[in-house]
């Protein structure tokens, strides 16, 4: 009877996630092998949205532009993010003060983000405009606004987001170690920097690997960072698969390519999500 | 090397963990640092590994002055109780890492490795990590990685508090034949008192950030120089017996037990409220000393012995007896307290009389 109960409390949730999660991205991925365009239409046609998908230069632009995003917000991310909290973890005078200093702007939306590193990156009110007026008049800095360097001014805006959470992970990790460890590298005479290098950081290496999914994550699915920072452009060189996606469904009005658009990113985090689980699977065997 | 202490003070904030402590340490021997928790047993170890700082005073490792020494230029070695070894490295890796870092030659590094892991019995755990290691094979490694770094003082702190009964006591045997073997100079810390007793040379018995006694082990024992040491060493504990001093008698309510057997180190006046200590084993039936009637009021079957419970008066009396005498015993029961090897504290200053 018990049982049952709690099976009847639980069925909504159980039913919400079956179709609304499960069951639309089923939907969506049947969708992406038919011949829909403006309204969904069943007549299977195959690959044939996916082939037009990668014939199509703005997807190639924002699928290329994940990877580049990806890979510099992950480095850049986790080895600023290592690094602060390493730096507060020798220091711990302050402590409590830049750990909430760095973790503000994980507190911040993304769309608040992107537009104060808009303001700061553009060109005629931001940091160039500043360093002009400050007696340099030929100083440039103007990458917001170019279409081979935009994409890299996304990625200033997102490790300065995301860097403080890294950090905070990282630092609870760190903190996490037992004291008795440092007491014996220290009666060792073994350096700090070769303590973390080869004792700490490798001890922590589930958590850099759970850093490095959470971050892969955001990379995939961000969309409104690019939104409020450089609304994909100029033109749509810094376009990302998710902006592509919402667009393509809601104002271009191709549920086709944007349902196919949507199963690639699937796939990707999927492939993003895939070593995590081997190495937790791997880890629970032994 | 020795290792001396003297005028060790050290407070964390308004409170003092140690008070004016000094220990002196001879070549060679095992002093064993033995107290409740929180009587600054750790501490002390601490301050002489210097991993912490110390308020006042000073500390001679091998008759230098290491007071304002880092940890590492003290010539020491550590053993932890929670072991502390490195968890992504194999126990190779542990043992060796910090001679690595030395850049000591690599014939050097793996003969003094085959050295310790041969010493140790760990040669074919080499190539594990320490997470696949059993608690007892982890603190084998611990002490081989303090014994490649050929210290000649071992700190240890409380490293068999981790194990289980049975590979404690292999543990306390494998600890007692490496110090017969290498003869390093150790202190040792430890809130067990059977610990103590089998590996000490001389134990330094530590009470509120003091150190109430240094003695050897037999010593400490048969001669306690304080109440609390008396009734902190010795298991099943001594009996405690609350008395008036006059006269060359202990008056216990108005019971008079004689004193001549009794050496005392001062004598005390006359009247003077005190404690008789008398351990299990010196009240006996029909034993040596000073014969008292009690009531038997049971009795607790140890295997080798059993320890027999009288009613003396107010006061419960336990016996270390043999257990066949202890099955026949039952009702009224006349018992010896053997007043020459009993112990007697004065108790407003709880010192030895």
């Amino acid at each position: 009877m018990r049982s049952l109960a709690a099976r009847l409390v639980l069925s909504p949730t159980a039913l919400i996630t079956l179709v609304c999660f499960y069951g639309c991205a089923v939907w969506t991925a049947y969708i992406s092998l038919t011949r829909s365009s403006f309204f969904p239409n069943y007549e299977f046609s195959g690959i044939a949205q996916y082939t037009r998908l990668f014939s199509t230069e703005r997807w190639n632009v924002a699928y290329a532009n994940m990877f580049i995003f990806g890979v510099l917000l992950v480095a850049g991310a986790l080895a600023l993010g290592i690094i602060l909290a390493l730096m507060i973890d020798r220091n711990v005078r302050g402590e409590g003060f830049f750990r909430t200093i760095m973790l503000y702007p994980l507190a911040m939306s993304f769309i608040v983000t992107g537009l104060a590193w808009q303001w700061v990156l553009s060109p005629s009110i931001g940091v160039q405009h500043f360093v002009r007026d400050l007696g340099f008049p030929d100083f440039t800095f103007d990458w917001v606004a170019r279409q081979d360097r935009a994409i890299y001014t996304l990625v200033f805006a997102g490790v300065w987001h995301q860097a403080g959470l890294i950090m905070a992970i990282m630092l609870a990790g760190l903190r996490g170690v037992d004291r008795d460890i440092w007491k014996a590298t220290r009666i060792e005479g073994i350096p700090v920097w070769r303590v973390y290098l080869g004792i700490v950081l490798p001890m922590l290496r589930p958590l850099v690997v759970t850093c490095v999914v959470l971050l892969s994550v955001a990379v995939v699915k961000s969309y409104d960072l690019v939104v409020a920072m450089t609304g994909g452009g100029p033109g749509f060189a810094s376009d990302l698969p998710g902006k592509f996606v919402v667009e393509f469904s809601f104002e271009r009005a191709n549920i086709g390519q944007a349902s196919a658009a949507a199963v690639v990113m699937l796939g990707s985090i999927f492939a993003a999500l895939a070593p995590y689980f081997y190495i937790e699977m791997r880890r629970k065997a032994t | 090397m020795s290792v001396n202490v003297q005028g060790l003070r050290k407070s964390y904030g308004a409170l003092d963990v140690l008070k004016d402590i000094n220990l002196d340490v001879r070549e060679g021997e095992f002093t064993v640092l033995l107290g409740p928790s929180g009587c600054g047993k750790s501490t002390l170890l601490s301050a002489i590994a210097g991993l912490d700082p110390i308020n006042a005073g000073r500390i001679d490792i091998a008759g230098i002055d290491v007071t304002d020494r880092d940890p590492a230029a003290r010539g020491i070695a550590m053993v932890f109780q929670s072991y502390a070894l490195y968890p992504t490295m194999t126990v190779r890796g542990n043992m060796t890492f910090g001679l690595r870092v030395k850049r000591l030659p690599k014939p050097e590094i793996e003969k003094r490795l085959t050295w310790a892991a041969d010493m140790l019995q760990i040669t074919d755990l080499l190539d594990r990590k320490p997470g696949q290691l059993s608690g007892g094979q982890r603190q084998r490694v611990a002490i081989g990685r303090a014994l490649v770094q050929q210290a000649r003082v071992f700190l240890f702190d409380e490293p068999l508090s981790n194990l289980d009964a049975k590979l404690r006591a292999e543990m306390r045997v494998e600890i007692k034949r490496l110090h017969r073997e290498l003869a390093p100079t150790v202190v040792y810390v430890t809130h067990d008192q059977i610990e103590a007793m089998t590996l000490a040379s001389r134990i330094a018995v530590m009470r509120g950030g003091r150190i109430e006694q240094y003695a050897t082990p037999d010593e400490l024992y048969e001669r306690p120089a304080t109440l609390f040491v008396a009734g902190f060493v010795g298991a099943p504990a001594m009996n405690f017996l609350p008395v008036i001093l006059r006269g060359g008698v202990a008056e216990l309510g108005a019971l008079r037990i004689p004193l001549d057997a009794y050496r005392f180190t001062s004598p005390p006046a006359d009247g003077t409220p005190a404690v008789l200590g008398v351990r299990p084993e010196h009240v006996t039936i029909g034993g040596p000393g000073v014969a008292v009637a009690t009531e038997t009021l049971f009795m607790e079957p140890m295997g080798a012995d059993t320890l027999g419970w009288f009613q003396l008066g107010a006061q419960r009396l336990s016996a270390r007896l043999a257990p066949q005498l202890a099955r026949g015993i039952d009702g009224a029961q006349t018992v010896a307290l053997d007043i020459a090897n009993a112990s007697i504290f004065d108790q407003a200053t709880e010192l030895r009389l």
